[in-house]
């Protein structure tokens, strides 16, 4: 997993390409899972940033992740603190993008800031996920410097396109619908979990490539992520999706 | 903290209800309360189909038998589907279409909506919670987002006394309500496969795995995954 900063390539057909797919993605209604995990592993090759995360919240106003540029631990403990009292919350509360560098800000958030430094990032960037102005979730962006205004711009077209995913393509939907569909994404996040850990044993893989091989068995089918994990976990699969699963990557 | 309050004012809530009652009891009472319904029926399921009900009264109860019975109406559908199901008017066509004969004897009983929540992590299904209410009208967004979040440790809670490892400490359910995450449900799902079993299953034996060797599920979920143990049938 490329875990080197600063290697974005800003601009060109990298962004243009990755904003195209996502608004073809939120007019064909795609699952948000499969967005929000696309987002997340695309936005690492589009800006200068090591580490990339989409978060969404729950129902209690509690922050998790649903998409990361990868699975390390040390990770996931970094996003995790962003919740509480860092800066994740803030810009759920707000609104707003928050910006937290840790070589002047550390003070802020002291446990978020020990946490970066072990893991080599200094600056972090949470763009929000918007519904009717109020904060569903989070674009956490983590990396070695703060990103210029053409960058930031960037960053925030992503997360505008990402959140019509979960709203479809209007923002002025129902507060209780919205909420409904956070809900059971988050549910759908959890089934594909426990899809990865089948499919993990069932060929001895690992989770990373465990999650690759559903996803490419997904996409080839057409169907979202969710609908093939739902299948594996109940043990519903046709043969045809058992085969395609059970083939090996080139 | 601040995205905490909702999820800490519940636990405590369920905390005062609990005293000696099992989970299904202290849900069934703090749902009733907490979002604006007249009474409160609880359905558990195994494999799949539902075995038992319980209800904050006889109504409740006999509402949802009869779902069982006939297999149909809100409590089944959210069953079925794994979303929750809200029919904010029994006497819309909607509602009708969805379940004729059920609707038209919850209709004659004086039931006006129904919302149904499923209790579920991810694939694994524990039952349904579902509240009626004698006048028509959706929830609130308030109501609604309490009613999911009960829900969530609603399953948490069955699933640890599933085990027989303790009794409802719901501050440890709250604790607990970052099992939807990550690690805990692909470690589920490993165990599922190594066992041969259901999801469900998996999480009731790495939760009584959890407890039997004093760790948090999340470091046993971990060690799993790098393959450091293995849960024995």
């Amino acid at each position: 997993m490329s875990g080197i900063a600063g290697n974005g390539t800003t601009g060109g057909a990298g962004v243009q390409g990755t904003l195209l797919e996502l608004a073809r993605m939120a007019t064909r209604h795609s699952d948000p899972v499969d967005v929000f995990m696309l987002l997340s592993e695309r936005v690492v090759d589009l800006l200068p940033v090591a580490a990339g995360a989409v978060l969404i919240v729950d129902a209690g106003g509690r922050l998790h992740v649903v998409g990361a540029s990868e699975s390390s631990t040390g990770l996931l403990e970094v996003l995790r603190t962003l919740d509480g009292d860092g800066p994740g919350r803030q810009c759920v509360t707000t609104g707003a993008l928050v910006i937290g560098d840790m070589r002047s800000d550390g003070e802020r958030w002291p446990a978020l800031a020990g946490l970066l430094a072990r893991e080599g990032f200094d600056v972090v960037h949470v763009f929000p996920l918007l519904s009717r102005s109020m904060g569903v979730g989070a674009l956490s962006l983590l990396g070695a410097r703060p990103l210029d205004d053409g960058e930031r711009e960037i960053a925030q077209a992503l997360a505008d396109l990402a959140a019509l995913a979960l709203l479809r393509s209007d923002a002025e939907e129902d507060a209780l619908v919205v909420a409904r569909r956070l809900h059971r994404t988050l549910q759908a996040r959890a089934t594909l979990g426990q899809a990865v850990g089948m499919i993990t044993e069932r060929f001895d893989l690992d989770p990373d490539r465990a999650l690759r091989r559903i996803r490419r068995t997904a996409t080839a089918a057409d169907m979202p992520m969710v609908t093939l994990a739902a299948a594996i976990v109940a043990r519903t699969l046709s043969e045809r999706l058992a085969l395609a699963l059970a083939r090996e990557e080139r | 903290m601040v995205g905490q309050g909702r999820w800490r004012r519940i636990a405590d809530l369920l905390q005062e209800a609990a005293a000696g009652a099992d989970v299904a009891s202290a849900v069934a009472e703090v749902v009733a309360e907490l979002i604006g319904v007249d009474d409160v029926s609880l359905m558990l399921v195994a494999a799949g189909q539902p075995v038992t009900s319980s209800g904050t009264s006889a109504l409740a109860v006999r509402l949802a038998e009869r779902q069982i019975a006939l297999g149909e109406g809100p409590s089944v559908e959210a069953l079925g589907t794994g979303a929750s199901v809200a029919l904010v008017d029994l006497r819309s066509v909607d509602a009708l279409d969805r379940a004729p004969v059920f609707i038209s004897e919850a209709r004659a009983e004086g039931v006006g909506a129904m919302f149904a929540f499923p209790l579920r992590i991810g694939g694994a299904l524990v039952g349904v919670l579902t509240g009626t209410r004698a006048a028509a009208g959706p929830m609130s967004a308030d109501q609604h987002a309490d009613a999911l979040i009960i829900s969530t440790l609603a399953t948490i809670a069955l699933l640890r006394e599933g085990t027989g490892t303790s009794s409802a400490r719901w501050a440890q359910v709250l604790d607990q309500a970052s099992i939807l995450d990550g690690a805990v449900q692909t470690a589920a799902g490993m165990v599922a496969e190594q066992l041969d079993v259901t999801i469900l299953e998996a999480l009731v034996r790495m939760r009584a795995h959890a407890f039997a060797v004093d760790e948090p599920i999340e470091d046993v979920a971990r060690s799993l995954i790098a393959r450091e143990r293995r849960l024995e049938r």
